[in-house]
């Protein structure tokens, strides 16, 4: 899901996420938190691409009400901003638990090294949850003979 | 637009009396629209003087305010040719002038520029918080142009491109 109240922006992230070659994606739009929230279906969603400054509800924002549901805050959430100060950025991952920003103006490069590692996790969990269980092995029993309660049973 | 003006009494007290732009936001603005501007459209340089004309003619200006330590608006002038280069290499296609992508995308130039600078400021000491930008497009004008305010005009040439970022503060009185 890509979130952001510029549509040209929205065009960018999607256009640099399939540059980037990390994965086949299905984007769906939103152009505001609030929008997003409405339309979110977190079994269809496995990652938010969202701007931080939009009018109404904020990147923040957004954040924080997805990271409330219980069905959703497992979901990874890619900040997009142009906020570059430290201390917003620590803002970001303490408030929100944001996943990981990507700071405008970014390249092809930038996008693949920031959400690779975020894709490489969503694929780990992916093939643990397609894995088949375990097969439990069961040690065979003992072979009775020598033992202490063979010898005490005859 | 004309918000600047309402937020006088907000500027800290070693900041005033104000009768020129505070050297520390010329010189992080500078560093700033280099650095940002780099990146979208490659070499860019600061120019002592220009004789481009950026009053007449059409134009899009990205506005953004800032508050925090201290109190002030920065413009981004970007005359007509300016605008579609700049657009071009931002957003990696064409995006004709007259459209309302041409907005969207001058919003997002000037709030990369503004992000950058909120950094940059801080790293000297000077925290601030920008607003949402508001982009203006037409021709023959000039943003805040009221006698209670103090501006600074700083100069940029990219890719053979001329525009201007003007910083605006309110004059204590």
């Amino acid at each position: 899901m890509v979130i952001d109240d510029s549509r040209v922006m929205r065009n960018m992230v999607m256009q640099t996420l399939q540059q980037a070659e990390l994965a086949e994606f299905e984007f769906d739009e939103s152009g505001s938190g609030s929008e997003a929230i409405g339309k979110f279906d977190a079994d269809k969603t496995d990652i938010i691409f969202v701007d931080w400054n939009m009018p109404g509800m904020n990147g923040i924002e957004f954040a924080r009400e997805v990271r409330a549901m219980n069905w959703a805050n497992h979901i990874p959430i890619v900040m997009i901003t142009s906020e570059t100060g430290s201390e917003r950025m620590q803002n970001a991952y303490d408030k929100a638990r944001v996943t990981c920003y990507v700071a405008k103006a970014f390249t092809v490069d930038e996008i693949r090294e920031k959400v690779l590692p975020v894709i490489d996790e969503l694929r780990k969990k992916r093939e643990k949850t397609a894995a088949p269980a375990p097969v439990k092995t069961v040690a065979p029993p003992a072979k009775q003979g020598g033992g202490f309660f063979s010898k005490l049973l005859s | 637009m004309f918000t600047t003006t309402q937020t006088v009494d907000v500027v800290p007290a070693q900041f005033v009396p104000q009768e020129q732009v505070p050297a520390v936001l010329v010189e992080q603005t500078e560093k700033a629209t280099l650095e940002s501007f780099t990146k979208i459209c490659g070499a860019v340089e600061v120019l002592e003087t220009d004789r481009t004309d950026f009053i007449h003619g059409m134009k899009i200006d990205g506005i953004i305010s800032f508050v925090g330590e201290l109190t002030w608006s920065m413009i981004l002038v970007l005359p007509h040719d300016a605008a579609e280069m700049m657009a071009k290499k931002f957003a990696g296609f064409d995006i004709p002038y007259d459209s309302e992508d041409m907005g969207d995308v001058v919003g997002e130039l000037t709030n990369v520029l503004a992000g950058v600078l909120c950094g940059s400021l801080e790293n000297v000491g000077v925290k601030s918080q920008m607003s949402l930008p508001t982009v203006t497009r037409g021709s023959d004008f000039e943003q805040l142009m009221s006698d209670s305010l103090i501006s600074h005009r700083i100069y940029f040439v990219a890719n053979g491109h001329h525009f201007m970022v003007k910083l605006v503060v309110a004059r204590h009185k």
